[in-house]
């Protein structure tokens, strides 16, 4: 069963026509291939997160979805700074080093939909206030933002 | 900077770690936290407070 209505997915399509600017690649990372399940593995959620991004990816020539294993690719998961799965980096023009773990079912389907146009922009949706003060800070950040689907 | 977007439920041993019992709930640098959907600058304050090594006592 898809996981977009028809009609959802119209709405996804339109708004990514009109608003994406450069082209985005949705590298998803799962604990092993397509298909094959580890032990102890959620399987459910790496499909149903794996179904997600390729009805996503279906909707515009600029989006892309590749897939990688962070068993059998750790070194590209490393690279990436991917520790646990399902995880997925969203990469515009430029990497801004945004990682959703876990599966963007329900609301946060939005938060995904929404951090893929503005990787697409390249143009950060904040006050030239904020811009100033983070270009001024004195070391790396690492934001965790927790949320859920409900 | 990194951002992790972490579905809570699905990695309870993170959401466990940072004591995550409403959503959303931002952690910074594993030390400073914003909850709820905030201003901007409150963001800023507590990415500043991170940043600053606390005061010797």
């Amino acid at each position: 069963m898809a996981f977009l209505t028809d009609q959802d997915a119209e709405f996804v399509r339109r708004r990514l026509a009109q608003e994406m600017v450069a082209d985005v690649r949705l590298v998803f990372f799962a604990p092993s291939a397509a298909g094959l399940a580890l032990p102890g593995e959620d399987f459910e959620i790496v499909e149903y997160t794996r179904q997600i991004l390729k009805e996503l990816a279906a909707l515009s020539e600029r989006l892309t979805l590749e897939e990688h294993s962070i068993i059998s690719e750790p070194d590209l998961a490393r690279q990436m700074k991917i520790d646990r799965v399902p995880a997925t980096a969203v990469i515009g023009a430029e990497d801004h080093g945004v990682r959703y773990y876990g599966m963007p079912g329900g609301y946060e389907f939005v938060t995904l939909l929404e951090l893929v146009l503005d990787v697409s922009k390249n143009t950060p949706p904040l006050a030239p206030a904020t811009l100033e003060a983070l270009a001024a800070l004195p070391g790396d950040v690492h934001l965790q933002v927790f949320v859920t689907p409900t | 900077m990194r951002t992790d977007i972490v579905e809570a439920s699905e990695f309870p041993d993170l959401a466990r770690r940072f004591s995550v019992y409403a959503v959303p709930k931002t952690v910074i640098n594993d030390t400073q936290e914003v909850v709820g959907a905030v201003p901007e600058s409150n963001f800023v304050e507590a990415i500043t407070a991170a940043l600053t090594p606390p005061e010797p006592s």
